[in-house]
């Protein structure tokens, strides 16, 4: 194969070298030289080009595709109660009852959630019984599939009227990081362990009806500046709350008795 | 002048200009298509960094996977090697800085290099070896500028044989 050897090295300078010794112009064997050096720097010039607009085409589609989906739909089906595309579910005191809000952003997946859960879960109880404070829970899915699944079927038992008793269970029986344990049977089975057995509640889990909603609160949360979970709002301001710490259930009552500010 | 060493040096180089294009070819592939498959997480690591307002995270988050596999899929059929060694090591550079940045502004989140990313906890950060890793792909990519002659490649067949 007699290719040129580089194409970083054209033809010019021995072609000039050969010049300056010669007495003539360039002999046609020269020239022929020239032509095809000029002919590679047009070539290299046209890939270069091409790779450019290549790039930068597939750069400009994949944007417009993923933009379209990264967008929130505004009229995916809700959970029942959830007021808004990719909203909260809300229990204790009605939202706008002037009582303190606590927004919690959690993953059913996620281990640290679910120790948050172990620590703080009796004080939000105690909050939303007395009605003293608006809990907002806002599944939201950063672990893959087995999180949007588990969340999604969480929004089924809202519309089932079970929302805290099966959200509890996902803790109780939270499978290991990443091992795919909540199956759609398994999400279906912790249903009829908090009395969620009518074929509605089957077929929302199976649906995955709810899929969008979290997908869609994913986006909101990290549009807020959620980037991991847990993560804990009292009236709009983050708590930095650590799982497992005793001190964390005081830090949680303190923000919640401040007056809104 | 010792025209072995010279020879072997310019049989061994094409061959090591191949790998350097196959090997950001396969990482930026990897990267690429992992992160386009979750936009939603691509653009929570982007934001993570805290260092591109949300609008653009988003734009960030989108974009670049797109580039890498772009790049990936350049680098593999071997088109504007000398470029695309160029851009990936431009992209690399960012990496590299905004992880720095990350580190030393006391963030504990994952570089979301493969997909995944935002916040961990503070004790399981990784910043030195993703740096390290990051900066050995920078000096693959050094190594293609230098030499972006190889085999297999579209930049070659395109040219006329020399008689």
């Amino acid at each position: 194969m007699a290719r040129s050897k580089s194409t970083r090295a054209p033809a010019e300078p021995a072609a000039k070298r050969r010049t300056g010794t010669s007495t003539g112009g360039p002999t046609r064997r020269e020239r022929v030289e020239a032509m095809q050096a000029e002919q590679r720097r047009k070539e290299r010039r046209i890939r270069l080009i091409a790779a450019v607009a290549v790039l930068v085409a597939f750069v400009g589609v994949v944007v417009l595709v993923q933009s379209q989906r990264g967008r929130i739909d505004q009229t995916a089906p809700r959970p029942a109660g959830v007021t808004e595309a990719a909203g909260g579910i809300a229990l204790g005191a009605p939202v706008g009852s002037g009582k303190p809000l606590v927004e919690l952003y959690e993953d059913f997946s996620c281990p640290h959630c679910r120790d948050l859960e172990a620590t703080i879960g009796p004080t939000l109880h105690e909050l939303i019984d007395a009605k003293s404070a608006t809990v907002m829970y806002r599944p939201i899915a950063i672990l893959g599939d087995e999180s949007v699944r588990a969340g999604a079927a969480s929004g089924c038992a809202q519309t089932g009227g079970q929302f805290l008793a099966y959200h509890d269970t996902l803790y109780a029986n939270q499978p290991a990081e990443g091992s795919g344990g909540f199956s759609v049977d398994r999400l279906i089975e912790f249903g009829g362990q908090v009395g969620l057995t009518d074929a509605r509640f089957t077929q929302c889990v199976t649906d995955q009806t709810y899929r969008r909603w979290v997908q869609d609160a994913t986006v909101a949360a990290s549009q807020r500046g959620v980037h991991g979970t847990p993560t804990v709002f009292v009236n709009g301001a983050e708590l930095a709350l650590v799982p497992g710490d005793p001190n964390a259930v005081t830090m949680l009552r303190d923000a919640v008795a401040k007056p809104a500010g | 002048m010792a025209v072995s060493t010279v020879t072997r040096r310019a049989t061994i180089q094409p061959w090591l200009s191949l790998a350097a294009r196959l090997l950001l070819a396969g990482v930026f592939g990897v990267a690429g298509a992992l992160k386009l498959a979750d936009p939603a997480a691509a653009t929570r690591a982007v934001s993570a960094y805290e260092i591109v307002p949300t609008g653009a995270a988003d734009l960030v988050g989108y974009a670049l996977p797109a580039a890498e596999l772009g790049l990936a899929v350049l680098l593999l059929i071997g088109l504007a090697v000398r470029f695309s060694a160029i851009v990936s090591a431009v992209l690399l550079v960012m990496f590299i800085a905004a992880i720095i940045s990350a580190w030393t502004r006391g963030l504990s989140i994952d570089c979301g290099c493969f997909g995944g990313g935002g916040a961990v906890e503070a004790g399981s950060t990784r910043y030195l070896e993703e740096i390290v890793r990051d900066v050995g792909l920078l000096l693959v990519a050094g190594w293609l500028i230098a030499f972006p002659r190889s085999p297999f490649a579209l930049d070659r067949d395109v040219q006329p044989s020399q008689p």
